[in-house]
């Protein structure tokens, strides 16, 4: 997909500048940090639609409004986080372990961006859901005190009472369905019940169909009004807006207390819902999804692990990677939660402390010794990490899993995720045969040599002047992450054959057309710091994960706003998480063409 | 649930109403048949990957009238050998297997030999003494060649090449794997089985399976493998702790559920893509309300419910290893267990993760294409000693641990005097050939799909007076027969016609070309008897 940031972008800076403020409306910015829903939320305004003649936020579309949301069933971690909250809310906390049993066949989310937007749907997934529900439904009729704990004591006699079905029903389907049951809905599953011929399998029919119903598995959104002369544009109701919510900030089903204020209204109240986001970004759990968020941005996930073989052996010798291979990335990764935690809710940090942060966040001894410092107790200020900078110079982001380092890699890294830029495919027909097989090692060159030699043919220069530099920059790292000025070659057995110096100095283009030359790995941190593009790209990617699609083209206004939140006065990362929740557009849908 | 309700669903399901454009027309909608025992057939297709030395595939037997290449070839050299080509002697042909003879068609340049004649003492460094014993149910051919630049794929062995990290072959439009063609036949499945396909994967979620849902040119997407040995057990025998033969618990109905989604499907405020993903729904629904509930085979044991394990990333040391032993054996006696019950007839074992004896003893070892320090990686120091040793002994530990043990526990009997792996074919075959080069992919055929095939053979493919391109350590590159062929053999001796399965316009199936960039390096020229079945392959 074109990165429609780049099409907006110029129009988004002179935004974020304050050049378009209009208050009152949705996507203006006070310059400060304001917790008011923007957009309105029970006012009078009407978010998002310009007042004024003219398009005024975007350039590429007339108003600021969603682009279309696709239907999404529940990422497999919202199920089981549901599934589990469901059953603990009605007080069935027994009936967790058996379908526990069932949710290991539920395949996992793939999606190239992040899980949240996965919009498969195979034979595993129903079949998945067919055995947990048949696990849960059993649970509650398997005995009369089960029974009675999830329908009632009126659930335990030989035959299915009507009115005490219906009441089951109603409360079941309530928290099942994050909303109360329509008429018809009840009548449905009412009838469900009803002709079951004892009392216990109504009730196991109930929960049955319920834990497979639409409203389940999916994230059906299709209440709410259209807004005032809109015709693809809805204002979520209430119980859609609490699940919006919490999915965003929990990854699970809203608790009694956000459906409560659903149910009530009071949600679309402006205090209303603060109260309810402040809550709910107040929780634990708020912590855990943001760093879900971070991890997928970040690729932290799908590490294939370390090499068996002779050559890594020797050049990972005296730390022990033969033994202690997965707790070696574990304690990579558990640095970078270390760096995220620390800059969005320790301190007012921001995306250009992430990036640049020389502190050593871990407390893991055998990182400390890979980075061939002392171990900081964490008490007190983190030490200084000699030669580092944040995420992009450490371990986690550049470990490869054998000895040889990965330039392209790490240069797709920084341009594809802090940057936010698209390498495109390169066209078959014009690469040279051989051209996706790494080169063969040599005696006499280094990795930044042999891999400008493989890459010199005009088919590969297009491409590969977007990440290569970048990518020779961070050679002053070893594919453990190790900081190293002299590059070893290894033969077959581990020996090492050569040492040949690291070329320190490229020209990476962080911004297009700058040929500046840079020196070392800080001075690249540094330029992507200061061309301001990684708060564009924050942008881009929390827009995906918080609003479960890719942007479109009349997103702009929403992304420009998320980027504000990191850069007006008081913002930060913190801030810009939670003020999603905020956005007009957040609580409105798009609805796609029938 | 009445039959009526059933009726009425698949109606709907069919495009009553309107409201179902595009859904497919459900193979497991057929009225249901019974199968006689004896047309029943099974396939299984178990993947290994990166090079494959020829030189540890096939035999290296000289005497009793045979010889090896390496003087069968002495001084040959056609002038049309490919110019330039990397050879490490003047006798590129010379790989230090058996050379045969005995021509399998007149006229043609493919030769064949009995395996029992290479019976002792092994058939070759691959297929060791444990395979002795399947010599009259197995056939190892050699000479297939998978299309140029499609290295890497997942589907390939199966017959879908796109997908794979070659930038042509990413090119190509995806095809449903054999597999999942034969899985929604109704001429294999007679009846809707409980579980059309079984996929196994330790370590690979990408399975080597591309599936079609039913849909024959409708969109096609890989299938999910099952990492988890639990999760495998769960999709033959399901959750509920009954006893062997079939579920003991009251059936849940899904009539109400149905009748949900049918409403959700007219909601004005869905798009087009959100109403087939909600048909897609219901399509899978009744496919599983299909195969629920059924007693199956009487002789049906299900084996002891395991624990999970879920998948770990390679390295970390011997916890690592047992739990990739642990996995397979489960695995395998899953889909053991799978077949005699008669749960699927297709299962898929992708060995991407493995394990093999190393001078540290057994490690582990992923085979993970952007990862060098891997076992592809490995593959890549094509021609070390190191590098060598290692592919060979993850190949051998794959042979021993992984493939005999199938066939040991599927040859027990079944009916008629045959045994269970006499009415299946297992299918061993390979993502490459020797060094990255997608030219003559070893295969092992064991089983004979119920007689239909000739077994007890060493069919050999490879036009060996033809140019050859270039040859490395235990490799060639001279063309053989492209693989499709056998893809085509196999649907045929699963029960299936030309008719059932192509659908290009074109005979055969899969891709045979890429772009053909490599023309000159490789093969490339596939065209010619592309819908043929292998020669000498059937009885």
């Amino acid at each position: 997909m074109k990165n429609p940031l780049q099409t907006f972008k110029p129009a988004a800076r002179a935004f974020a500048a304050g050049v378009v403020f209009l208050g009152g409306l949705a996507c203006q910015g006070s310059g400060a940090k304001d917790d008011a829903p923007m957009g309105g939320l029970g006012g009078t305004a009407a978010p998002g639609l310009p007042t004024q003649d003219g398009p005024v936020y975007l350039p590429n579309g007339p108003t600021c409004r969603p682009d279309a949301a696709p239907l999404l069933k529940l990422t497999s971690r919202q199920y089981r986080n549901t599934l589990r909250d469901l059953l603990k809310s009605i007080g069935a906390e027994s009936a967790w372990k058996a379908a526990e049993d069932a949710l290991v066949t539920l395949p996992p989310d793939l999606h190239e961006g992040y899980r949240q937007l996965d919009d498969r749907v195979a034979q595993n997934h129903i079949d998945t859901y067919y055995n947990v529900a048949r696990s849960v439904a059993d649970a509650f009729a398997a005995d009369e005190s089960s029974t009675r704990t999830v329908a009632g004591a009126c659930a335990v006699s030989a035959k299915p009472d009507a009115d005490c079905m219906e009441a089951f029903v109603e409360k079941l389907g309530h928290q099942t369905f994050r909303r109360p049951i329509t008429d018809a809905e009840r009548n449905l599953y009412l009838d469900a019940a009803m002709a079951e011929a004892t009392s216990k399998d109504a009730v196991s029919a109930v929960a049955f169909s319920l834990l497979m119903s639409p409203p389940f598995v999916y994230h059906l959104e299709l209440g709410g009004t259209l807004e005032d002369g809109e015709a693809t544009v809805v204002r979520l109701d209430a119980h859609a807006l609490a699940s919006r919510l919490s999915y965003l900030f929990w990854d699970t089903m809203p608790d009694a207390s956000l459906l409560a204020a659903a149910d009530d209204g009071s949600l679309l109240t402006p205090e209303g819902y603060k109260a309810e986001v402040d809550r709910l970004f107040g929780d634990s759990r708020t912590r855990e999804t943001a760093w879900d968020f971070y991890r997928q941005w970040w690729e932290l996930e799908g590490f294939p692990g370390f090499s068996s073989g002779t050559v890594f052996a020797a050049h990972s010798a005296g730390l022990d990677f033969e033994k202690q291979g997965e707790a070696h990335y574990q304690a990579m990764v558990a640095e970078v939660q270390s760096i995220a935690d620390h800059f969005t809710w320790e301190t007012d940090g921001n995306v250009a402390d992430v990036l640049s942060t020389d502190r050593a966040f871990s407390t893991s001894t055998i990182l400390a010794k890979l980075y061939g410092v002392e171990v900081w107790d964490g008490k007190g200020t983190a030490p200084v990490l000699p030669n580092r900078a944040g995420l992009i110079t450490r371990a986690a982001t550049l470990v490869t899993g054998d000895h040889k380092t990965g330039p392209f890699d790490r240069g797709a890294f920084v341009r594809t995720l802090m940057l936010c830029d698209e390498i495109p495919s390169p066209d078959p027909a014009t690469l040279p045969p051989g051209s996706l097989e790494p080169p063969a090692a040599s005696m006499s060159m280094t990795t930044r040599e042999r891999f400008t030699e493989k890459t010199q043919a005009s088919a590969c220069t297009a491409c590969h002047t977007h990440f290569n530099d970048i990518g020779y920059l961070l050679e002053s790292y070893d594919s453990l992450g190790r900081y190293r000025t002299e590059e070893k070659v290894y033969d077959d057995s581990g020996k090492v054959i050569a040492t040949l110096p690291i070329d320190i100095a490229a020209s990476p283009q962080i911004t297009s057309g700058d040929e500046t030359r840079l020196e070392g790995p800080l001075a690249l941190v540094d330029a992507v710091v200061k061309s301001g593009r990684a708060n564009t790209c924050f942008a881009q990617q929390y827009f995906r994960f918080a609003f479960r699609r890719l942007e479109g083209n009349t997103d702009g206004c929403t992304l420009s706003s998320i980027e504000r939140a990191l850069s007006v006065k008081g913002g930060s990362l913190e801030y810009a998480l939670r003020q999603a929740a905020f956005e007009p557009t957040f609580q409105w849908k798009g609805v796609p063409k029938p | 649930m009445s039959s009526n309700s059933k009726q009425a669903r698949r109606a709907f399901l069919r495009g009553a109403g309107g409201i179902t454009l595009g859904l497919p027309f459900l193979s497991s909608l057929h009225p249901r048949t019974s199968q006689a025992a004896s047309d029943v057939r099974r396939f299984v297709a178990i993947k290994s990957y990166s090079t494959q030395r020829h030189s540890d595939w096939y035999p290296a037997f000289k005497g009793n009238g045979y010889q090896l290449k390496n003087d069968a070839f002495v001084g040959f050299m056609p002038i049309d050998d490919a110019p330039g080509a990397t050879r490490y002697s003047n006798n590129p042909r010379a790989d230090g297997t058996t050379h045969l003879t005995k021509p399998i068609v007149n006229g043609l340049p493919y030769t064949w030999a009995p395996l029992s004649d290479f019976a002792a003492p092994s058939i070759s460094r691959l297929l060791s003494s444990g395979y002795t014993r399947f010599i009259p149910k197995m056939t190892l051919l050699r000479g297939l060649d998978m299309p140029p630049d499609t290295n890497h794929n997942d589907g390939g062995m199966l017959g879908n090449y796109q997908g794979s990290n070659s930038t042509s072959a990413q090119a190509l439009t995806p095809m449903a794997t054999i597999d999942q063609v034969l899985a929604f036949s109704n001429k294999f499945y007679t009846a809707a089985p409980r579980l059309r396909s079984l996929h196994l994967s330790p370590g690979n979620p990408n399975s080597i399976s591309y599936t079609h849902d039913g849909n024959p040119g409708g969109p096609v997407r890989q299938v999910q493998a099952r990492l988890d040995p639990l999760a495998a057990y769960i999709d033959v025998f399901g959750t509920e702790d009954a006893s062997q033969g079939g579920p003991s618990k009251k059936l849940p109905n899904l009539n109400a559920v149905f009748e949900d989604y049918r409403r959700h499907v007219k909601h004005p405020r869905l798009g087009a893509g959100d109403r087939q993903m909600l048909e897609r729904h219901m399509q899978f629904l009744t496919e599983l309300e299909g195969r629920v509930g059924r007693v199956f085979a009487a002789r049906c044991v299900r084996p002891a419910r395991p624990t999970s394990i879920p998948n770990q990333p390679v390295g970390g040391g011997l916890t690592e290893v047992d739990s990739i032993m642990t996995t397979y054996d489960i695995m395998i006696d899953t889909l053991v267990a799978a077949i005699l019950c008669d749960h699927t007839r297709i299962v898929t074992l992708d060995m991407r993760k493995v394990l093999s004896m190393t001078a540290k003893g057994l490690v582990g070892w992923y085979h993970e294409k952007s990862n060098p320090g891997s076992w592809h990686g490995e593959a890549h120091e094509w021609g070390t000693v190191n590098a060598d040793r290692n592919i060979f002994e993850i190949n051998r530990w794959m042979a021993e641990e992984v493939v005999l043990k199938v066939l040991q526990k599927l040859d027990v009997p079944e009916d008629g005097g045959k045994t269970y792996l006499d009415n299946s074919l297992v299918f061993w075959g390979n993502e490459l050939g020797f060094n990255h080069v997608n030219t003559g992919v070893p295969a092992l055929l064991v089983g004979g799909a119920g007689g239909r095939f000739n077994m007890g053979r060493y069919l050999d493919y490879t036009d060996w007076y033809s140019r050859s391109f270039f040859s490395q350590q235990g490799g060639n590159a001279i063309q053989g027969l492209a693989h499709n062929r056998l893809l085509v053999s196999i649907m045929q001796a699963m029960g299936l016609s030309p008719g059932d399965y192509e659908r290009t316009g074109k005979p055969g199936y899969g891709h045979y070309t890429t772009q053909g960039k490599q023309a000159g390096l490789l093969p490339v020229g596939y065209d010619k008897d592309q819908g043929e079945v292998l020669p000498g392959l059937f009885v």
